[in-house]
């Protein structure tokens, strides 16, 4: 059934001009063309978890100032939420969302296409909020 | 809560046995076949409920039907003794009255016996509609575990993915790189802009501009020339004033 979701899923995100690349068992790398901008997609069961890396800096960067802006609910960032991911030295911010598919139906499709326009505009955001502090 | 414990008794059977991470995949793997087993014996539960009930509502119509009969029949006997009685015939009527006496006895020894296989029939009733809520409640509570797990098990493997990824896909990056990209082009665009106006005469355009500016005076002019023509006949036309 995953694989199936997988196919249908690059189908419909092609057919609205995103380039679609499988980055592994149920995994997809999905890029924005204009901006080149990235999402990686988890397809689990029902579970379709997108994820996008904004930044990955020396853990140390991350002060208590930034973190607060991370969980700030008045941050701007409203439809995504900010996750780290830590590696070594290095920590990763990333942005995440994700929806539960029901039949591969147009709600399902709806869906989908939000969770990646929400991470396409969050981002913009989270780069307002984040930049100085990262630079 | 029962519904709960039960998932996580049978989950904890399967942990038991998988101590090392080679079997956690098998463990994953088997949550939702537990849960979703779990449903299942909830709804077989319900079907021997189901079956339990319909064997003590038969049980009930049986005795019922029995009992009415005995009411019925003793009712019977005790018009007959009314019609001997009538007709002077008291020993008939004493026959019928002691008939009737037997079907009494009948009555009587059946009611508690109906008394309990009604009640029963109800209790069963009640608990087939208290599974059916469990299993109802138990299916939802199954299919929000089993998608907490997924969306559990999908951030994993994003967080797995992303350990690999390093600055490669490092969207505020590619967010400044494809802003300068833009910028580059819209100064291109402007500078294509001034080109293609550069080669324009000034003085030569402001002329055609009043050219232009000069037609429409004229046009004005000509309008209010109409209107003012067109009024006087209108007037001409009109019939004199009554005087009222």
């Amino acid at each position: 059934m995953s694989q199936n979701v997988l196919s249908q899923i690059s189908e419909l995100l092609a057919a609205k001009g995103y380039a679609v690349t499988e980055s592994g068992a149920g995994s997809l790398r999905i890029q924005d063309t204009d901006s080149h901008l990235s999402i990686a997609a988890v397809i689990e069961g029902e579970i379709v978890f997108f994820s996008m890396t904004c930044a990955t800096v020396a853990a140390s960067a991350l002060t208590p100032a930034i973190l607060r802006k991370l969980l700030d609910a008045n941050n701007g960032v409203s439809t995504s939420h900010f996750q780290i991911f830590e590696s070594g030295d290095a920590t990763t911010i990333s942005l995440n969302n994700f929806c539960k598919l029901q039949e591969m139906g147009a709600d399902d499709e709806d869906d989908i296409l939000s969770c990646i326009s929400f991470l396409l505009a969050d981002v913009v955001t989270a780069r307002d909020l984040l930049a100085a502090d990262l630079a | 809560m029962g519904f709960f414990s039960d998932i996580f008794n049978r989950t904890g059977r399967v942990a038991r046995g998988q101590a090392n991470q080679a079997v956690g995949a098998l463990e994953d793997a088997t949550f939702e076949a537990t849960v979703q087993q779990t449903i299942r014996d909830m709804k077989t539960e319900l079907n021997n409920v189901v079956r339990s009930s319909a064997s003590a509502m038969s049980n009930y119509n049986q005795l019922d039907s029995e009992y009415q009969k005995w009411v019925r029949q003793a009712a019977e006997w005790k018009a007959r003794a009314v019609q001997a009685l009538d007709a002077g015939n008291e020993d008939l009527a004493k026959k019928a009255l002691a008939r009737k006496g037997e079907c009494d006895k009948q009555v009587t020894s059946l009611q508690s016996a109906i008394d309990s296989a009604r009640q029963a029939s109800e209790t069963l009733k009640s608990q087939v509609g208290e599974l059916k809520r469990k299993i109802d409640d138990g299916e939802r509570t199954a299919n929000t575990l089993i998608a907490r797990k997924n969306a559990a098990s999908a951030q994993r493997k994003v967080s797995e993915a992303l350990a690999g990824v390093g600055n490669a896909d490092n969207a505020f990056a590619t967010l400044a790189t494809f802003e300068k990209s833009v910028a580059k082009e819209e100064a291109t665009a402007k500078a294509f802009g001034e080109l293609a106006s550069a080669g324009k005469d000034d003085g030569l355009e402001a002329e055609f501009a009043a050219l232009q500016g000069a037609t429409v005076d004229s046009e004005l002019e000509e309008l209010k020339r109409e209107r003012r023509i067109g009024s006087v006949h209108i007037q001409k036309e009109l019939p004199p004033a009554s005087g009222h």
